[in-house]
This record gives structure tokens, C-alpha cells and sequence, in this order.
């Protein structure tokens, strides 16, 4: 909705969303009613924070937040990236930020290099394993030739106390690139990290032997490592991811339940089992990209040059299809999705064996180019 | 060029092939085979040295790579906009002639007077927009950016003049685009030598300033105010087989040069207030890449707007469609220039004339709107005159419906009016309308206009009369003929007849606020528009009267009207013009939705109706029908499986069904409730129907107007509408989703226990290990080669002929092809046989044709062809209406934008001499900010970087004196005045003058005193230097270009900047000159002694003697002083002289000795000598006999 020129929104959902293709798009955006009608309302924690997040990647940037917190209005600036620090709200994980953070990096002035700290892996937002095996190989195939592309964990931290400290550094473009993706290809092999903190590290063998078990019933290249950490908080968790032939990468996880959750302690074995069946289900829903990079995959379809892409996903996550909706907002584009009919799909085969229908999403790209960034 | 050569050859003696004269010639010159030295002399090109060849390949490998450019995608489309032609030039070098002269070399169309760009279609495949350049800056500036080809005239008895020279640079700045030099007043100079020497001088000077092998083209001359035809064919066919390389600026924005502007404010807030804010509408081709609608423009000279409504409408100067002829008939050589009157169409502020001129037949028929044409032009005839006025106008001016309305109802408001308008009367028609006055032709037409204030001083000429009722049926007849001539076709003619005569005056004047005609055709134009709603005219409607209870009759009448395909009397106009081919395909398309979602051919015939009646009543009945019926379909929709939740209210289906394109606030937030349930739901299945999903996300059709809404509730006491309760925003379910948790990761709401084998065997085949696809198995691939190795083949030797065994089918099952029937076998088989072909013929490819160099440059150039074939194929087989959702309005098609709140200058000052560009803004491009230009000459630059501020630092020097030194410490003063000063650059590093190095330690009292430390003892007279920076603040300032909207008279004496030099004068600033670099008079001068010259001696030796420096006795020239000596000087003297004639006797006596002891010592050796040789003789000789004794006796033996 536009209201006086300045896009407007409403509530607290897709916060992440709107200041990023605010960002991107140059265009003001105001959200209001956020949690009106919540016992403790206005912004919290999580949000102020990642508009510091915001703020401190941007030069001139304006934002103002009314005196209950429940209203935004931010004006964005210019991306210009930078050598930085920032330490994440504990509430939420540091994947809450990153996520942003890899749709931004690109099209920043000077190329990022930002040292985050907090909660590495949690239950709410993908955990740094999970972006790393999974959103990183996107971004490399985005970048084309990446240099300098590296998210680093040094330590490991889990909720509640936090405590991991994750180096991500990003080159910027100045446009990208158009592409076509239109095979996801078959699991060749699945690789996977089994962490365990402040816990005895047998648990983290438990995990792996119980996932190990689950995909050996389809593959045999099958590898898993361990993690012993020595955090701040108890915790343990597996996140495994499958590559196909086609060098699309599909991950999920699973982790046990914080100290602080009332809910029963889960056994190490379920947590194994949880993340294994959770892969199981992406690879069901398959697509060239997982669901947890929908979104990206997407914007940087959008913020191609004036070319067509691209690319077969699996099922559309809600968070996605709203995504969508925020591109049209904000770049007008408006994506064409179509059923995906494999190719030659024999006749024998009277079904396909093949998970959930895919989806062919076609984008003519705005245009996009970083004038940010300098002329060479 | 080399035309007039051509001119005077004689035509030669034609040479003999055969016979005997052939014969003698063969056998005179014989013919000897031409070998190229290489060929004759191999040896001489042998490889010799290695090094060389090194060089020889790295520099032929330099130059291949020269000519490459950077690939790029090329983003034109199949149908590509008119290339801009822009004519540069200094005044009076024949800019107008030469742009008349092309105009008709292309059609044969002699243009009086030429204003704005002029589209001809040149050729099958290509159209030109030509365009004169003025010689203002502005201008310049904005066709620089545009223009694809440029003539830039030269005047030859002239010279290239700075106009040019000024173009050029501008052109640069944006990427040169191609330029033709043309040189003109070529006839002036009447020497041929000269001529000759000046057309060099300048093809030099040209190719200078441009590229080298720039062209340059001669025009010879006048006659009868004409260029020579032959040399305008020339120049024409050179631009029309231009190739064109995309430029980076282009390739990326939007833009469009405006070909025809049309206001459509409210007539009546124009009387009240001439400076109101105008609407404007502005059309043109879009270029460069896609439009968006709702974007960002900046229109140079004007400023940024955005674009209220964006619509694409068919092209006024269509290319020809069957392309199998050689060359385009007359009539295929359209022209379009609605600023200079062609095309049908002259524009003034306020009327519209439609020329039936004296054109070349051909064009004729097209310029005339009465005529009848082929079925093609009629249809586009009466849309390009529709787009004189919007939507909106009508919208606005309720004038224009109410005798419309009064028409149709014969209501007796009209009678009213009838009776008072007689002779030309201004007349009120109440109800806030403005008066109107009737004019009557000479044929007795009679038309109505509506009178403004700015109108009345045109009022027409004197032949006004007759009746009322009787104009209005006319009227009604003749916007039948322009429009609807598929319906019948007798009716046509005679009317058409009947029109030649009627129309005695060549050009009909039509008031642009009132004309029927146009009115028509707005709505024509309405329905055709992407974006048109009906609600917006329901506004109207209901502000006019209230009629409610016999809609359904006035429906059924018109209805039966329509299908009577003739216009009765009662018709209202409206009607015709909407029959136009487009429009009635979108209704169609219309129709089929609805009867989609509705299921009910009663209401077809209903809808169908509304199609082709534009009364808002219809329409507005319309949708209350449509409402019934779909709310009787909700249930329907939400029985097809798509789990939709039936919307509450009816108006969302309705939205959504038609093609009006609105989708409304509330479905937004609707969808946006379903999307969480759709979570919680049976996720898979929900997606399956891409349809669904479409609708899901962007709410099936494009845009929402939020306008349309407003205005619907706006409706008020007749036509009430359920409208969603605004609190469904802040409703509890809608709320719950607007503040869910914000997370990205997905965790499906039931985990699946995938240990089930079911389960499992659902996604076997997305591994490695399940079954692949045909074409990618190994298997079946293996066994398509084997098929080929053992297929059929004929053993010739023996003649027996082997038939390749049809395989077995394996026992696993996979491949059971005696299961399927028969013919889809072997379809399979044929597919097969062709993946097999192609992938063999890649194979080819890759080893043999496509071989390439294999660089990095074919690869690139390859990825960029396959990319522009995608983009041109992923479209093609949509319809416009959903090409221009995805894309955007692509390069080629012809648009309206319409612009609100346009300063009204515009369109008072409208000058079409200066071109009207509106280029896209680029999403980010709408933000201010500091830019970091790099200036090349002090004219212009270019645009580095930008940012949302800058630190912009000056440099600060603080200087103090050591007040006293303690061995390396030092106590420094007068460089602050107070501690606070002092505390704030604590460890700040100071320098003296002569470099020691310090550092600020510590204040010390008062007075800005500090302790100081340096790496060295300091001195008394050292000064002490701090050197910092301060912050300077940039002034924000952004000044825009408004000589668009300047009158004429100020246009040309606009100036951007002025010059410092102009500044300070008109300020009277002056700077005080550095008295150093002031002259002052000499006052003290040392006067000049030249050295001696000085020649070495060993030059002095090489000389001639005429050159050798005489040298004078030396006695001469130094006469010695007499020393008068005193007796001790005396004796002392004949004491030396004693003692030196002793010396020298006693050196004489020594030498003598010394003499003669050689002599003895000398004779002494001599005498050893003698001896020592004649021992050696006797010693050689005894040795020479004993050896010759052993030789002897060898010889003997």
C-alpha cells in the first residue's frame, strides 16, 4: 500500500523483508502497527538490533522510530559495506542477520567483511551450518567468480548464552549476472555436520549413527563429521545437506531442545532421526535451490540486467510467496510460475518418483546495477 | 561522393567473349598464372627465426583482438522502435531542407512546415523518427542521449562551426552514437581546386575529431530548393542498413522521445485558475528496455514525475505486415508526425483539426478519418484519434457525460437545452457544467462546443445555425461511419459519400472539450487500456442522475441494437467506436472470464452487452449483475479443490474475474490470512494448481489501483456496495499474520515418518541410485548405440542382409514396451532416433564446425546470443495484455502516459522545436546524493561514484612557540588558548619546522600552556606545528533544468551556470593579485661583465689560422715594474748570482763525467757482447756437427 508516496506496511512480519528491498530499491518504507495489540508491544530486541545492523552497513540513512516502538520509517542510503563487528541481539540467531546480510553484501560500495557474534545455531532461524552448506554455494554460483566469498564459524555458540562468533566476507558487483537453472539434478551425495556443546561427545556420535542409518536406505555416499565444542550453553544438533550431479545443494537440520524450553529433553537418536527425515522431506519438495534460499535465489533474479532467468523450485515456503509479493512492491517485478514438465520423462514410468511438483519461475530482471559502487 | 563520375561515364565498348576477335586477344596477352610471391618463391617466407614468429603471431593475435568489442546482450526486440535520425547542425546550414528532403525521398510527402519528431516507416523492417536539433544546449544534451543516428550538417564555405564541435563532446559523454558528417553548401565554392582542397581539409578534420574512416557525405547542391534527388536515395539507404551497437546508458533506461502531448485538464478548473496544475498525457515509443508501469521518469528540462497510467495502444505507423515483396507501396509508407500536422491530426492548445488535405492518394485515405479504408486502417484510424483525450478527462468534466446520458434517456433536461441553443447562443447547462455553444457547418452540421474562457476568443466562424436534435443524430451517424465499418458496409459508403460533399472545407475544426467523436473514442481507448475501471466512471455516473429503474431495458434494447449491427438513432455514440477489433478481442477475453467464474450464459449475454456499450449505466449495471452472479459462484470457485476461502465479499471475484486489473487493499490482507492457513494446510496439494498459486501471490491480475476502490464507495445513495469493513485490516486473524514471527526457515507443520517404504519410494529416483530419465540413463543410452552398431545392415559381399535383433525386453521390467499401444511406441521411437541424431550432431558440432578458437571470447559472445534468444522466445506466446505484467512495455510499442499535476507551463509554453524526452528512472536512481564527478574539460564530466554524504576535510594548521626547553622536553604556548583545548588533542603529534617530531603530553596551567615531548632537544626559534583537519560541510543544493517549461523567448537565453569570471563581475568581486606576481620597475641591476672567452689549447691547435686567437708578445702587453734594489739587495743578489754560476759550472763539470763514464761502460758491454757471441758461434757449431753426424747416418740407412 502507498500512502503519500512512501510504501507502507503493516505489523512486525517480514520486518527483514521490507528494509531490504527498501534498501535495495531506494525506496522509503513505513511499517506501523507493529504488535499493537501485543501485551509488550513495538519493536523488540531482534528488530533494533538489525536495524543497527542496518544502519551501521549504510551511510545516510535515516531511521525513525516512533516513541512506542510501533512504528518505522526508514529511508535508506547507500550500501557501503566495510570492515565490521556487530554483535547480534541473543534473542534470535545469527542466521536472522546473515540472511540479510548475504542480499545486501553484493551490492555494497566496498566489499564486507563483518565479524558477527552470537547464537550460531538455534530452532527459529537457520543456523550458520545450514547457510553455509546451502546458501553459500548460491551465492557462488551467483558471483560467478568468487573472490573472496567466505562465512568462517570460529566459535560455536547455543542458546541461550550465545557466544559463537561467525566472519563473513563478501565481495560486491556491480551487476549480476542472468542464469538459467532449470535441472536440480539427483542426490549424488550427502555430507553433514553432527555438533554437540558442553555435552558429552558421544552424544554427537549417537546422532550421526541414527541419521546415518535413515539415508543409507537410498545412498551410500553418505559422510558425516563431528563437532565437540566447548560453548557458553548446552546443546546438540545435526545439519546435513545433499548435493546432486547438478551442484544443487539441499539442507536441513534438526538440534535438541534449549535448556531454557520447557519441553522434554529430546534424545540424541530422535535429533538424528528429525534431521535426517527433515532432509528427506527437501529433497521431496526438491527444486534447484532449498527452501531456506528461495528468497535470495529470487532477488537476485530480480536485480538481474533485463534478461530472462530462470529456475525450477520445489513447493514455495509462505515466507517466500510473500517475498514475491514484496518484490512486486518494490521493483515491479512480477514473476511468471509455471509447472515445471520434466523433459523426456519416459513412458514406463507411470509416476516419477521424484518428490513434489516442481515449479518454473520465470523473472525479467529490473535492471539492477550497484551506482554505488565506484567506476572501477 | 562520387555521384557526379558517375554522371559523365560514357558508356564503354562492350568487350568480345567469343570469336575471332576474342581469339586474336586471347592469343595476343597470354595469360600467365598470377602466383603471389610467396606461392613463387617458398623459400623466402621460410620460418627462419623463432622470435620473429613469436612476434608475428602476438601481432596479429593483438590486432584480432582489437576489433573486439565486449559482447553484450542485444535486448531489441523482434519489432523494434523507429531509430531516432537526428539532424545537428549550426543554424542556416539546411537542417529543415535536408530533414524535408529525406522526409521525401522515404514517402514521397512534401512537408510545409516540419515541428517534433516525424516517424516514416522506411523500409520492410525499418522505421525511422526523424528529429531537427536546435541549437540550444538543453536540446543537445537530451538528443545525445537518444539518438541512434546523427547527420551533423557542415557547412563547407564555413567550416566545422563549435555547434558541431560541442555535440561531439556531449555525445561522448553518453557513448558516441553513430554519426554521419554531412557537408553541405558544397555549390558555394565555384573552384573546383578549391572545392576539392576544402572537402579534404575538412573529411580530415572530421575523422579527426571522430574515428578515423568516419564518413563523410557531400551534398552538391541546390535546385529548386530541393537536395539532388540521387544523393538523398544515397544518404537515405545508408541509414537505412545502419547497424548499430548497443550503448550502455540505452541498453539500460527506459525512454521514450514524445511524438504528441495532449492536455486533459478539467476545462473547467483551467478557466477558473489558467496556471492550475495540468494532467498531461504523453505518448510516444517506448525504447531503450522495458517501461514499468508506475515508474519513476525524469523528463529533461521538467523534472521527475511518476507516471499516473501507463497503456500501451496500437502503433500509428505499423511496419508492413508480409514481408514478401520487394519494396513497400505507397500506401505502406506511412508517415506519423502529430506536432507537424501529419498523420491526420494538428494540434493547437485547444482544438483538434482534422486535415482532408491535398496529400499523395496514398495518404490520402489515411489522413482522412471519413474515408473508407481497408479494414486494418479503419481500425486504427479512429484509436489514434481517440487518444486525444483520457478517461480521465471525461472522468473530470461531467459535461461531456451528461448529454451523452441525455441522449440515450431523451430525458427532458436535453429538450431544455434544444430549445434555448438556436442560433449560436451560449448556452448554461447547469449542473456545474460549462456553457457550450452549437456551430453549424455549411453542410448544416452542426456541433457542439463547450466554451472556456480560453475559448472564447476562438469562437468560430460566422456559419452556426440549426437545430439541435437534428446535429445530434448526425453526429451519431458520422462516428458510425469513422468507426464501424465491419458492420455494414453499404451504410458505409453512402455515408462516406455523403461526407466528401459535406465537408467543403478542407479542414473541420472539432473542440477538443466537447467533441463527441473524441469523446467515443476515449472510451474506446478506456476499454482498451490496461488499467480501466469501471468504477471510476461509476463515479460519474452517479454524480449525473438516477437512473435505476428501467436499466434493464435500456440493457436489453441496446443489446438487440448491437446485434442489429446498424446504428439506430437512439444508439448512443459510444457505441462504434468500441468495435474496433481490440477492444471487442478484450471483451471477448472478458466474456470468457466471466463466463469462467460465473458458469451462466445469461450472463454472457449480459456482459456482452456491456462490451459494447460504454454507458456507464450499462456498464455500472453491469457489475451489479455481475456481482449476483458471482456470488452465486463463490461456492463453485470454492468447490474446484483450491481450498479458497470464499471471500466475503463479492467484489474480490469480481476484481479478480474481470479485466478491469484492480485488486483491492482488502484481498491483499485476505490473501495474506489464507497464506497462514495455507501453512497450516495441506501444503503439497494447495501448490499443485499453478493457477491457484498465480492468483495466490499476485492476486491473479497485475496492478491494483486503489483509486478504483475509493471510488466505488464514493457511488453513494444508488449503488451501494458491500464493501469489506475497514477493521478487517486490524482484524485478529490478519494481525496474528502481519506479526508472526519473522523467519525465513520452513519447517513443514507435520514431520513425515519417513521410514515408511511409501514414503520413501516418493522421492527414490531424485538419487543417483533411482531410475534417470531417458536421455540421461546410461543404459538406454547404451542401448540406443548399440541399436545404431547392430542395427539393419547389409552384409554386400555375400549379400545376405542382417537384421538387427530386436532386443529383449529386460526382466527387471524397465523398459516394457509390448505394454504400450502401439503408435505411442513408436512415437518414442522417433523421439528417441531424434535426441540420438541431435546429440550426435553436437557431438559433431563440438569436434568439427562450432570448433571456434575456443577462447574466452566466443564462449562469451555464444552465452550472449543464447541469452537474447531466451529473452526474445520466453514471451512470445503471451498476449500482450500479460507480456506487459511480466516485462514490462517493451521497446517498440507505442504508449500513453499520463502524468498528473504537470506545471501548466508545459503547455504554454509548448515548443516542439525542443524535444520532450521522459527517460525511466532505474529504482535506485531516485535518491539524492553527492556525487564524485571527474571533470575532463572544464565543461563537462563524469559521474564516478555517489553517496549519501561525503567527509570533505580542510586542512588546519595550529602553530605555538617552545616558552621553555628542559633537554628533549619542551613547554609550548600560544598554539591553544585554554586546557580544554589542550585536553582535547592530548597525544596529538607536533612537528617543528626543521622535522623533529613530538608528541602533546600534558597541559600545563593555564593559558593552553603544555608539556611537550620531542625525539630531540629542540631550540628557542623553532616553531611548533599541529597539523589537523576540519570537517567541512557540503552545501546540499540540486538545481533543476526547467527550460521546457520556459517561454520561447527565454529558451534560447537560458544559461545553466555562469562562468566565475561572469560571477565575480556581476558581483563586482574582485581578487587582490598576489604582489609577488605583480610587475614593478626595476630598480637596481648589476651590470653585466662577460667572462673572457677561453679557448682550450688543443682546440686552438685544430683551428685555421683566421680562427686562432692572435697572441700577442707577451712583453708587450705586461710591462714590469723596475725594482730599484738597496745594497743588501745587491750583494745579496751577486751572492746568488755567484752561487748559481758555481752550480752551474759544477753541474756542467758532473755532466761531462758522467758522459764519459758511459762512454767507458757502454764500450765495456760491447766488448762482453763480442765474446759471449763468439762462445755461442762455437758452441752452435759443434752442436750443428753432432747432429748433422746422427742425420748422416740416418741417411745412409
Amino acid at each position: 500500500m502507498e500512502v503519500g508516496g512512501i510504501l507502507t506496511y503493516e505489523g512486525s512480519n517480514f520486518f527483514r523483508q521490507r528494509l531490504i528491498l527498501a534498501t535495495l530499491s531506494g525506496k522509503p518504507v513505513r511499517i506501523r502497527n507493529i504488535r499493537t495489540t501485543s501485551s509488550e508491544p513495538g519493536l523488540r530486541e531482534h528488530e533494533a538490533n538489525f536495524i543497527r545492523l542496518i544502519d551501521c552497513i549504510s551511510n545516510g540513512s535515516i531511521i525513525e522510530v516512533n516513541e512506542t516502538g510501533t512504528a518505522v520509517l526508514y529511508k535508506p542510503g547507500v550500501l557501503i559495506g566495510g570492515c565490521l563487528d556487530h554483535i547480534c541481539s541473543n534473542q534470535r540467531g545469527i542466521g536472522y542477520f546473515l540472511e540479510p546480510l548475504f542480499m545486501l553484501a553484493l551490492f555494497c560500495k566496498t566489499p564486507l567483511n563483518i565479524t558477527l557474534k552470537g547464537i550460531t545455531n538455534n530452532k527459529l532461524d537457520p543456523s550458520v551450518d545450514m547457510i553455509r552448506s546451502s546458501l553459500m554455494p548460491v551465492m557462488k554460483k551467483i558471483l560467478v567468480v568468487d573472490d573472496g566469498l567466505s562465512l568462517k564459524m570460529l566459535r560455536r555458540g547455543l542458546p541461550p548464552g550465545g557466544g559463537g562468533v561467525v566472519v563473513f566476507t563478501c565481495p560486491v558487483r556491480r551487476t549480476l549476472k542472468s542464469f538459467q537453472w532449470e535441472e536440480n539434478g539427483k542426490v549424488k551425495r550427502i555430507r553433514g555436520i553432527s555438533y554437540t556443546s558442553r555435552v558429552a561427545p558421544t552424544v554427537a556420535n549417537r546422532m550421526l549413527d541414527a541419521a546415518k542409518g535413515e539415508f543409507l536406505k537410498f545412498l551410500t555416499d553418505v559422510y558425516l563429521t563431528l563437532d565437540s565444542a566447548k560453548g557458553s550453553s548446552p546443546g546438540f544438533g545435526l545439519c546435513a545437506v545433499a548435493e546432486t550431479n547438478m551442484g544443487s545443494f539441499l539442507c536441513a537440520e534438526a538440534m535438541s531442545n534449549a535448556p531454557e524450553e520447557d519441553s522434554a529433553t529430546k534424545l540424541p537418536e530422535d535429533v538424528g532421526r528429525e534431521a535426517a527425515w527433515r532432509l528427506l522431506e527437501e529433497i521431496y519438495r526438491g527444486g534447484c535451490v532449498d527452501t531456506i534460499c528461495q528468497p535470495f535465489v529470487l532477488l537476485c533474479m530480480a536485480l538481474t540486467p533485463k534478461d530472462v532467468s530462470k529456475i525450477v523450485l520445489g513447493p514455495l515456503a509462505p515466507y517466500t510467496m510473500h517475498f514475491l509479493r514484496h518484490l512486486r512492491d518494490f521493483f515491479q517485478v512480477t514473476f511468471k510460475i509455471d509447472e515445471y514438465k520434466e523433459k523426456f520423462t519416459s513412458d514406463e514410468m507411470p509416476e516419477s518418483k521424484t518428490g513434489a511438483d516442481k515449479l518454473l519461475l520465470t523473472c525479467v530482471g529490473v535492471g539492477y546495477t550497484n551506482i554505488s559502487k565506484g567506476q572501477t | 561522393m562520387g555521384e557526379e563520375a558517375d554522371f559523365d561515364k560514357k558508356k564503354g565498348h562492350a568487350h568480345r567473349h567469343s570469336g575471332r576477335k576474342a581469339e586474336k586477344k586471347a592469343a595476343k596477352d597470354k595469360h600467365v598464372q598470377e602466383l603471389t610471391a610467396q606461392q613463387r618463391n617458398p623459400k623466402a617466407f621460410a620460418f627462419h627465426s623463432a622470435v620473429k614468429a613469436q612476434r608475428k603471431f602476438v601481432r596479429s593475435q593483438d590486432i584480432k583482438s582489437k576489433k573486439h568489442h565486449i559482447p553484450l546482450v542485444d535486448r531489441t526486440p523482434l519489432e523494434p522502435p523507429p531509430v531516432i535520425v537526428a539532424v545537428v547542425g549550426g543554424p542556416k546550414v539546411g537542417k529543415s531542407t535536408l530533414l524535408r528532403c529525406l522526409i521525401k525521398n522515404f514517402t514521397n510527402q512534401r512537408f510545409s512546415n516540419i515541428n517534433g519528431p516525424v516517424t516514416i516507416v522506411a523500409g520492410k523492417k525499418r522505421r525511422l523518427t526523424f528529429i531537427e536539433v536546435n541549437n540550444d544546449i538543453n536540446c543537445m544534451i537530451d538528443i545525445a542521449k537518444v539518438a541512434d543516428v546523427i547527420l551533423m550538417l557542415i557547412d563547407a564555405t564555413f567550416g566545422i562551426e563549435m555547434e558541431v564541435f560541442e555535440f561531439l563532446e556531449i555525445c561522448r559523454a553518453h557513448g558516441t552514437p553513430r554519426i554521419m558528417g554531412i557537408l553541405n553548401h558544397l555549390d558555394m565554392l565555384k573552384d573546383n581546386k578549391a572545392l576539392k582542397k576544402k572537402k579534404k581539409a575538412l573529411k580530415h578534420r572530421f575523422q579527426v575529431e571522430l574515428y578515423p574512416g568516419a564518413k563523410l557525405f557531400y551534398l552538391s547542391g541546390l535546385i529548386r530548393d530541393e537536395y539532388l534527388k540521387n544523393e538523398m536515395k544515397n544518404l537515405g539507404r545508408f541509414i537505412s542498413v545502419l547497424k548499430f551497437r548497443p550503448l550502455i546508458w540505452r541498453t539500460s533506461h527506459p525512454f521514450v522521445l514524445v511524438d504528441r502531448y495532449e492536455d486533459i485538464t478539467n476545462p473547467e478548473t483551467v478557466r477558473i485558475n489558467p496556471k492550475c496544475d495540468r494532467d498531461v498525457v504523453l505518448y510516444g515509443y517506448v525504447r531503450g528496455i522495458p517501461f514499468q508501469k508506475s515508474q519513476m521518469v525524469h523528463i529533461p528540462g521538467c523534472g521527475d514525475c511518476k507516471i499516473k497510467d501507463l497503456s500501451y495502444l496500437p502503433d500509428p505507423c505499423p511496419l508492413p505486415e508480409q514481408l514478401k515483396k520487394r519494396s513497400l507501396n505507397a500506401k505502406e509508407r506511412l508517415t506519423y508526425a502529430p506536432m507537424s500536422g501529419v498523420g491526420g491530426v494538428v494540434y493547437d492548445k485547444d482544438a483538434v483539426y482534422i486535415d482532408l488535405g491535398n496529400f499523395h492518394h496514398g495518404n490520402k485515405a489515411r489522413n482522412k478519418s471519413e474515408d473508407s479504408e481497408e479494414e486494418e486502417d479503419n481500425v486504427l484510424q479512429p484509436l489514434l484519434d481517440l487518444q486525444k483525450t483520457t478517461d480521465e478527462k471525461q472522468a473530470q468534466s461531467k459535461i461531456q457525460l451528461f448529454p451523452q446520458s441525455q441522449l440515450i434517456s431523451n430525458d427532458d433536461l436535453e429538450d431544455d437545452n434544444e430549445n434555448e441553443d438556436k442560433d449560436g447562443v451560449i448556452t448554461k447547462s447547469g449542473n456545474g457544467l460549462p456553457p457550450y455553444e452549437t456551430v453549424t457547418d455549411n453542410t448544416g452540421r452542426v456541433r457542439r462546443r463547450a466554451i472556456f474562457s480560453d475559448n472564447l476568443e476562438d469562437a468560430e466562424n460566422g456559419d452556426e445555425s440549426g437545430s439541435e436534435d437534428d446535429d445530434e443524430d448526425e453526429d451519431v451517424e458520422d462516428d458510425d461511419d469513422d468507426d464501424d465499418d465491419d458492420d455494414d458496409d453499404d451504410d458505409e459508403t453512402e455515408n462516406e459519400e455523403e461526407d466528401d460533399h459535406a465537408i467543403g472545407p478542407l479542414r473541420k475544426k472539432f473542440k477538443n472539450g466537447l467533441s463527441h467523436k473524441k469523446r467515443n473514442q476515449d472510451y474506446g481507448q478506456d476499454s482498451d487500456s490496461d488499467d480501466y475501471d469501471l468504477d471510476g466512471d461509476l463515479q460519474d455516473v452517479n454524480a449525473l442522475q438516477s437512473i435505476d429503474g428501467n436499466i434493464k431495458s435500456r440493457v436489453d434494447s441496446h443489446m438487440t441494437q448491437v446485434r442489429k449491427g446498424s446504428g439506430s438513432k437512439q444508439q448512443i455514440p459510444g457505441i462504434k467506436s468500441n468495435k474496433d477489433s481490440d477492444v471487442t478481442a478484450k471483451i471477448q477475453g472478458l466474456l470468457e472470464k466471466i463466463n469462467k467464474s460465473g458458469q451462466n450464459p445469461k450472463q454472457k449475454a449480459i456482459s456482452d452487452d456491456s462490451g459494447f456499450s460504454n454507458e456507464e449505466n450499462d456498464s455500472d449495471d453491469l457489475i451489479d449483475d455481475c456481482k449476483d452472479e458471482i456470488e452465486g459462484s463463490d461456492g463453485l470457485l470454492q468447490d474446484n479443490g483450491l481450498n479458497v476461502k470464499p471471500p466475503k465479499n463479492p467484489e474480490t471475484i469480481d476484481n479478480d474475474s474481470d479485466d478491469s486489473d484492480s485488486e483491492e487493499e482488502n484481498d491483499k490482507l485476505e490473501y495474506r490470512s489464507e497464506m497462514l492457513k495455507q501453512a497450516t494446510e495441506n501444503f503439497y496439494k494447495n501448490q499443485s494448481t499453478v493457477s491457484y498459486l498465480r492468483k495466490y501471490i499476485y492476486g491473479e491480475v497485475s496492478d491494483d489501483e486503489k483509486g478504483s476502490d475509493e471510488a466505488v464507495e464514493e457511488v453513494g445513495g444508488l449503488f451501494k456496495r458491500p464493501t469489506v469493513p475497514k477493521s478487517n485490516t486490524s482484524g485478529p486473524t490478519s494481525r496474528a499474520v502481519s506479526d508472526a514471527v519473522d523467519t525465513s526457515r520452513y519447517i513443514p507443520p507435520v514431520l513425515r515418518n519417513w521410514s515408511v517404504e511409501e514414503l520413501q519410494n516418493s522421492i527414490r529416483n531424485c538419487f543417483v541410485t533411482g531410475q534417470w530419465s531417458d536421455d540421461k540413463d546410461a543404459e538406454t543410452l547404451l542401448k540406443m548405440d548399440d541399436e545404431d552398431l547392430y542395427g539393419d545392415f547389409e552384409d554386400l559381399e555375400t549379400g545376405t542382409k542382417i537384421v538387427g535383433t530386436p532386443k529383449e525386453n529386460d526382466d527387471d521390467g524397465k523398459v516394457n514396451e509390448d505394454n504400450l499401444p502401439e503408435t505411442k511406441k513408436e512415437l518414442s521411437a522417433r523421439e528417441k532416433l531424434l535426441e540420438k541424431k541431435r546429440r550426435l550432431k553436437e557431438m559433431f558440432d563440438a569436434e568439427y564446425d562450432d570448433k571456434g578458437t575456443g577462447d574466452y571470447f566466443d564462449s562469451l559472445k555464444a552465452e550472449m546470443n543464447q541469452q537474447a534468444q531466451l529473452n526474445r522466445q520466453e514471451f512470445e506466446g503471451l498476449d500482450d495484455d500479460q507480456r506487459v505484467q511480466y516485462e514490462g512495455y517493451r521497446p517498440g510499442m507505442y504508449v500513453r502516459m499520463e502524468f498528473t499535476r504537470f506545471p501548466c507551463e508545459f503547455i504554454t509554453n509548448f515548443d516542439p522545436s525542443y524535444p520532450v524526452i521522459v527517460g525511466g528512472l532505474l529504482e535506485n536512481e531516485t535518491n539524492m546524493g553527492f556525487i564524485r564527478p571527474e571533470f575532463r574539460i572544464a565543461a563537462n564530466g563524469v559521474v564516478l561514484e555517489t553517496d549519501q554524504s561525503c567527509k570533505i576535510v580542510k586542512k588546519l594548521k595550529l602553530l605555538g612557540n617552545p616558552e621553555n626547553i628542559l633537554k628533549k622536553t619542551a613547554f609550548i604556548k600560544d598554539m591553544f588558548h585554554t586546557e580544554t583545548e589542550v585536553a582535547k588533542f592530548e597525544g596529538a603529534k607536533i612537528q617543528t619546522q626543521s622535522g623533529i617530531r613530538g608528541i602533546i603530553k600534558k597541559s600545563k596551567g593555564q593559558k593552553g600552556l603544555f608539556r611537550a615531548t620531542f625525539e630531540d632537544t629542540i631550540k628557542m626559534s623553532d616553531v611548533v606545528v599541529l597539523k589537523t583537519w576540519v570537517p567541512v560541510e557540503m552545501v546540499q543544493y540540486c538545481y533543476s533544468v526547467h527550460t521546457l517549461l520556459l517561454p520561447p523567448s527565454e529558451k534560447a537565453a537560458w544559461q545553466g551556470m555562469r562562468t566565475v569570471a561572469q560571477l565575480k563581475k556581476d558581483k563586482g568581486i574582485r581578487t587582490l593579485p598576489n604582489p609577488d606576481s605583480l610587475y614593478t620597475p626595476i630598480t637596481s641591476r648589476r651590470e653585466y661583465i662577460p667572462q673572457p672567452l677561453r679557448i682550450p689549447r688543443e682546440l686552438q691547435k685544430a683551428l685555421p689560422y683566421s680562427e686562432k686567437p692572435k697572441i700577442t708578445p707577451r712583453s708587450k702587453k705586461e710591462q714590469r715594474v723596475i725594482v730599484v734594489k738597496d745594497a743588501h739587495e745587491i750583494q745579496m743578489d751577486t751572492f746568488m748570482k755567484r752561487l748559481k754560476t758555481m752550480m752551474a759550472d759544477k753541474i756542467q763539470k758532473e755532466e761531462k763525467a758522467n758522459l764519459e763514464r758511459k762512454k767507458k761502460f757502454k764500450a765495456d758491454i760491447k766488448a762482453r757482447e763480442h765474446t759471449r757471441q763468439v762462445r755461442e758461434k762455437r758452441k752452435k757449431a759443434a752442436a750443428c756437427r753432432l747432429t748433422s753426424k746422427k742425420q748422416g747416418k740416418k741417411s745412409i740407412v
